[in-house]
C-alpha cells in the first residue's frame, strides 16, 4: 500500500479530506508515515478545512491540539505533534476538546435577574449596572478569576482591580488549587514555579507520585514515562497515596498512606540521608540554609537553624515512627531513603492537589523540595520537585500575572513600597495610587460576601469570571449557598458571573453575561513547566457573547467615561488605551471595534516589562505566534529568543553566572542559597471518630475536567461518566449493607448528600476511606468538604472531611 | 464520523499478519502505511454514528493482539453535537 499523502492526492470532498487527514495523523503517530503530517499543511491543500495550533482548553499539561475549521465552526481536533509537550498524543478529553463550543445551552445574551427567572438586558446595561456597583462602593467589590483566564484577561482584570479601582479584593479559584504550591516554592527558593520541567520525565529513574494521580488527571505525561518502560526503559514508579488509583496500577510500588502521611515520610526520608551518611553534603554545604518554623513569626521566612538542629529535629523519624504515623512500613520507608540517597540515580517527584489542598500544604510543599536538596537531587535532568497545575494557566495567569490578593504581576507584592512603584510607572498611574494593604483570600473574599453587611460583611459585589465558586468552593453552606436563601440577610449582595454555560455558580447570579471561550477568542496562557503558549480566535462566539477581556475593559470605560479618577493614568488617559499605527487611540470598549486590532498583544508586551523583575522573561508577543510555547525565562542570545528547560543550573539558565554551578538567585536569604525547610508531622484539621468514622477525600476523574460545565456537555464524555458516585471499600460496604449501585447518604458536620455507590470501580479506597469526584453539579461533594485553610498560603483541604455513611 | 487511530500491538513480532487480515475484513477500517518492525498500526475508522464508532473501537481493543488503541483525531461534525446532559441552571 502506497502512503497516502494528501498534499499530492488532494482530495476535494470534505469528507475524503477528514478521512485522509484523520489517516495522516495516525500514520505520523505510529511513526510510519512520510511526510510527517501533512494535515498541518492544510492550507496547501483544496480542502476548505483550515488548521490552526491552539492549546487544549482544558488542564494544566498545556498539550497542543490542531484545530480544524470549515465554514465558522470547529469540524476537527487532531493532537499536534510538532508540540513537546504532547508530541501528538492527546487524552479523551483532549480529542473531544472542541465539541465543548457546541452545548445547546451555551450563554448567548446578558441575563439580569428578576425574582426567581432572567430577563435578557443589552450589554450597554449590563455595563452601566456593573458600573454603579462599582461606583456606588468601590471597596466593597471584589473580582474573582481563575487559572482558566488567559494572561491577558488576567493582566486586564489586575490592572483594573489594582491600577485603577486601587482594590486589591482580586483572587482567584487557583487559591483553591495550588496556592500551597507557590508558597512552598517562595519559602524554599525566593520565587515561584518548578526548576525542572517536562523534560524530566524522560529522564528520570525514578518518578515518585506524591498523592498524585496523572494517569487520570495528566494522562498525556504519565504516558510520557509509561511509554519509556514500554519500550524497554528501566523506570521505578512509586505511588504515594491514600487509596488506589489508576495511577497505581502502572507503578511498581504502592505506599498507601494514612492523611497527612506524607508529612512523615518526607521526614523520614531527610531523617535517613543524614542517618546514613547519604546525603549530598558537597550540595548542601555549598548551596542550602536550614529553616523552620517561626512560632512567634509564622511567614514563609521562618527562622534559620543550623545543621545540628535539622538533624536532631528529624531525629523522631525513624521508619518505625513514620511506619505509626503514616502506616507506611517502615522497610518501605528506607526504601525511599536508600532510593535518595543513591546519586546514581534520577529522582522526579510529581505533586498536585493531594500535596497543595492540604492543612499543611506549605510545610509539605518544602519538605520534598528539601529531600530532593539535600540529597542533591536537583538541577540535572530526571531530578526535580515538580509540582503540577490543574488549570490552562494557573502558573501562567495566576501566578506570573499575580492576580492574587497579595500579589502584582512578575513575582512582586502590594506590601512592597518599590513593588508598587515599579507597577505605578509600568501602568503610567500617579504614585501611590496602589494599595499596599493585601486584599481578601478566596475563602475571605467569600466568607465576607455570605456574610450581611450589619454584621461586617464588606463585600457587596461579586465579578466572577472564568470559574465556578458555586460548585468549587469548600463548604458550601457557608461559602456559597446563603446568597439563595431570602433569610440570610444578603439582600443587598450582587453577584455578576461570565460565563458560557450555566453552572452551579450562575444559578445564585443576579447578573449573567455571556462569555466567549477558547478558540472563539486570541489567547495566551502559561502550563505547568513555565511554557507560555498562543493561539488566534478561529470562529465567532454564539449570539452576542463577548470575550471576557472585552468585558473588564469595556466596564473600565465606562467608569472612565463617568469620571472615575482611577481609570485614568498620570497623563489623564484610559488606563487600556491602545493606538493604531497612526496613533489614533481605538474604541476597544465597543465590541465592533476589539478585533480591529489585535488587544492581546499590546496587553501582552506591556504586561512583559514585569517579567523581567525577576527573571521570568517573556519573548515578545510575536515569538509565541510561531512557537509551540516556550518555557520562561525566554532570554535573547545571539539574536534568537531561547527557553529555558532547567532553572537555577549553569549549564541550563542564562542566569546563573559562570562557574556557580548552582546559583539560588532569588534566595530569601540572599546568599544564592535554598532553605532546606523542618516542618513537623501534625495531625489533619478534621479527623474521623465515632460519629463520623470516614475520611472523604475528593478529586476528578479522567473524563471530566473541572466542575464539568465543559465535559458534561460532550456527549461521548458525559456517557462516560454520567454522573458522581462514592467509591467504597468493599469491606466497608458490606459491613453497612451496602451494594453497589444503590443509593448512599452521606453526612458531614457541614452538609449531606445523596448518591450511588460504587465498590470495585475504578479507585479503590482503604478501610475507613471514601471518594467522591466534585465534577458533577447535580451532586456538590462540596456541601461537605471543611473550609480549614493552610496559615501560610490560605488554601483549603478537600482530601481530608470526616464524614457518615448510610444506605438509603 | 471519521476518526484516526492508532493500534498498538501486544508484541510487535506475532500476530502482526493475522491482525491485519481481521482489520481488513472490517468494513469500518482502512489501514495505513506501517513498516513490518513497528509495532503500531494506523488506521481510519469511518462509520454512520457514535454507537458505530464504540462497537468499532470495542472490536479493535478485544483483539488479543491488541495492546492499546490510542485516537489521534476525532472528526466530530457529523455527531449530535448539541446533545446536552447537563440540567439547565437558569430555572
Amino acid at each position: 500500500m502506497s502512503p497516502f499523502n494528501p498534499l499530492t492526492e488532494a482530495p476535494t470532498r470534505r469528507r475524503q479530506f477528514m478521512k485522509a487527514s484523520a489517516m495522516a495523523a495516525a500514520a505520523a503517530m505510529a511513526g510510519g508515515a512520510d511526510p510527517s503530517l501533512p494535515i498541518l499543511n492544510a492550507d496547501e491543500s483544496d480542502s476548505d478545512v483550515q488548521w490552526n495550533k491552539a492549546p487544549c482548553r482544558f488542564c494544566g499539561t498545556g498539550c497542543h491540539v490542531q484545530v480544524g475549521v470549515q465554514d465558522g465552526r470547529v469540524v476537527a481536533v487532531a493532537g499536534d505533534r510538532n508540540a513537546e509537550v504532547n508530541k501528538g498524543l492527546l487524552c479523551v478529553k483532549g480529542y473531544h476538546v472542541g465539541a465543548a463550543l457546541y452545548g445547546k445551552d451555551r450563554l448567548t445574551q446578558p441575563l439580569l435577574r428578576k425574582g426567581d427567572s432572567y430577563e435578557a438586558i443589552s450589554w450597554d446595561a449590563a455595563l452601566d449596572l456593573i458600573a454603579d456597583r462599582i461606583e456606588a462602593a468601590p471597596n466593597r467589590f471584589a473580582f474573582y478569576g481563575s487559572g482558566q483566564w488567559t494572561i491577558p484577561e488576567g493582566y486586564a482584570a489586575q490592572k483594573f482591580m489594582k491600577g485603577g479601582l486601587a482594590n486589591n479584593h482580586i483572587d482567584p479559584n487557583a487559591r483553591l488549587c495550588m496556592a500551597s504550591a507557590v508558597t512552598g516554592f517562595l519559602a524554599t527558593y525566593g520565587v515561584d514555579e518548578p526548576a525542572g520541567c517536562y523534560d524530566d520525565l524522560d529522564a528520570c529513574n525514578v518518578l515518585i507520585m506524591w498523592g498524585n494521580n496523572p494517569a487520570e488527571m495528566h494522562p498525556v505525561l504519565f504516558s510520557r514515562v509509561v511509554d519509556r518502560r514500554s519500550r524497554g526503559e528501566k523506570v521505578v514508579l512509586i505511588d504515594i497515596s491514600t487509596r488506589r488509583t489508576r495511577t497505581t496500577e502502572s507503578c511498581q510500588h504502592y505506599l498507601e498512606m494514612k492523611p497527612h502521611g506524607d508529612l512523615a515520610i518526607a521526614n523520614g526520608i531527610a531523617h535517613l540521608l543524614i542517618k546514613n551518611g547519604t546525603y549530598d553534603r558537597k550540595f548542601v554545604e555549598s548551596f542550602c540554609n536550614f529553616k523552620a518554623p517561626d512560632p512567634d513569626n509564622p511567614n514563609l521566612h521562618g527562622r534559620a537553624i543550623d545543621f545540628e538542629q535539622y538533624k536532631t529535629s528529624l531525629e523522631q523519624y525513624t521508619p518505625e515512627r513514620v511506619e505509626e504515623l503514616s502506616g507506611v512500613p517502615a522497610d518501605k520507608v528506607r526504601m525511599l531513603g536508600d532510593l535518595f540517597g543513591n546519586p546514581d540515580l534520577r529522582i522526579t517527584s510529581l505533586w498536585c492537589m493531594g500535596v497543595n489542598q492540604h492543612t499543611r500544604g506549605t510545610a509539605m510543599n518544602t519538605l520534598l523540595h528539601g529531600i530532593h536538596l539535600l540529597s542533591g537531587h536537583f538541577g540535572r535532568p530526571g531530578d526535580s520537585p515538580t509540582s503540577l497545575t490543574g488549570q490552562p494557566s494557573a502558573c501562567g495567569t495566576v501566578r506570573e500575572v499575580g492576580t492574587l490578593a497579595h500579589a502584582l504581576p512578575g513575582g512582586r507584592v502590594v506590601a512592597n513600597d518599590e513593588h508598587r512603584q515599579q507597577a505605578e510607572a509600568f501602568w503610567n498611574l500617579p504614585p501611590g495610587r496602589i494599595n499596599p494593604a493585601p486584599g481578601y483570600h478566596t475563602v475571605k473574599m467569600w466568607e465576607s460576601f455570605c456574610t450581611p453587611t450589619e454584621e461586617g460583611g464588606d463585600i457587596g459585589t461579586i465579578w466572577v469570571q472564568v470559574t465556578n465558586p458555586g460548585q468549587t468552593l469548600p463548604n458550601l453552606n457557608k461559602l456559597f449557598h446563603p446568597k439563595g436563601d431570602a433569610k440570610a440577610g444578603l439582600e443587598d449582595k450582587f453577584l455578576i458571573v461570565s460565563d458560557v454555560y450555566p453552572t452551579a455558580t450562575t444559578q445564585l447570579a443576579d447578573l449573567i453575561l455571556p462569555s466567549a471561550m477558547w478558540v472563539e477568542k486570541n489567547g495566551v496562557v502559561g502550563n505547568s513547566e513555565r511554557r507560555t503558549q498562543q493561539w488566534f480566535k478561529m470562529v465567532e462566539p454564539p449570539g452576542d457573547a463577548r470575550d471576557d477581556c472585552w468585558q473588564t475593559i469595556a466596564v473600565a470605560h465606562r467608569l472612565f467615561k463617568r469620571g472615575y479618577l482611577g481609570m485614568r493614568d498620570r497623563d489623564d488617559r484610559f488606563l487600556f488605551e491602545i493606538k493604531d499605527r497612526t496613533g489614533k487611540a481605538v474604541p476597544i470598549w465597543e465590541w465592533d471595534q476589539y478585533y480591529t486590532v489585535n488587544v492581546d498583544k499590546h496587553l501582552f508586551n506591556e504586561y512583559r516589562q514585569f517579567s523581567r523583575l525577576k527573571h521570568k522573561d517573556l519573548a515578545p508577543y510575536d515569538e509565541y505566534v510561531k512557537a509551540r510555547g516556550l518555557r520562561w525565562p525566554v532570554v535573547e542570545q545571539d539574536g534568537k529568543w531561547r527557553e529555558t528547560r532547567f532553572r537555577f543550573a549553569e549549564r541550563y539558565d542564562p542566569y546563573v553566572e559562570a562557574g556557580e554551578e548552582i546559583q539560588f538567585y532569588h534566595s530569601s536569604t540572599k546568599d544564592d542559597r535554598a532553605q532546606i525547610w523542618f516542618h513537623p508531622w501534625e495531625p489533619p484539621a478534621e479527623n474521623v471518630d465515632s460519629e463520623y468514622p470516614f475520611m472523604l477525600t475528593t478529586g476528578r476523574v479522567l473524563e471530566h475536567w473541572h466542575t464539568g460545565s465543559m465535559t458534561r456537555r460532550i456527549p461521548e464524555l458525559s456517557r462516560a461518566m454520567p454522573a458522581a458516585y462514592v467509591e467504597l471499600n468493599p469491606e466497608d460496604a458490606a459491613e453497612l449493607d451496602i451494594n453497589n449501585g444503590e443509593q448512599v447518604m452521606v453526612e458531614s458536620r457541614r452538609g449531606s448528600m445523596q448518591l450511588q455507590a460504587w465498590i470495585r470501580g475504578r479507585g479503590a479506597p482503604p478501610r475507613g476511606t471514601v471518594f467522591i469526584p466534585f465534577f458533577d453539579e447535580t451532586m456538590l461533594v462540596n456541601d461537605l468538604t471543611l473550609d480549614a485553610l493552610d496559615p501560610f498560603s490560605k488554601q483549603p483541604d478537600y482530601k481530608k472531611s470526616a464524614v457518615r455513611l448510610r444506605r438509603v | 464520523m471519521i476518526a484516526g487511530v492508532v493500534v498498538t500491538l501486544a508484541d510487535p513480532l506475532a500476530g502482526r499478519d493475522g491482525l491485519l487480515q481481521q482489520i481488513a475484513a472490517h468494513p469500518a477500517f482502512e489501514v495505513g502505511e506501517t513498516g513490518s518492525d513497528t509495532g503500531r498500526i494506523p488506521l481510519t475508522i469511518d462509520v454512520a454514528d457514535q454507537e458505530t464508532m464504540h462497537k468499532a473501537t470495542d472490536w479493535l481493543r478485544d483483539r488479543d493482539e491488541v495492546a492499546f488503541v490510542d485516537v489521534v483525531m476525532v472528526h466530530f461534525e457529523d455527531q449530535d453535537s448539541n446533545a446536552s446532559t447537563t440540567r439547565g441552571s437558569l430555572g
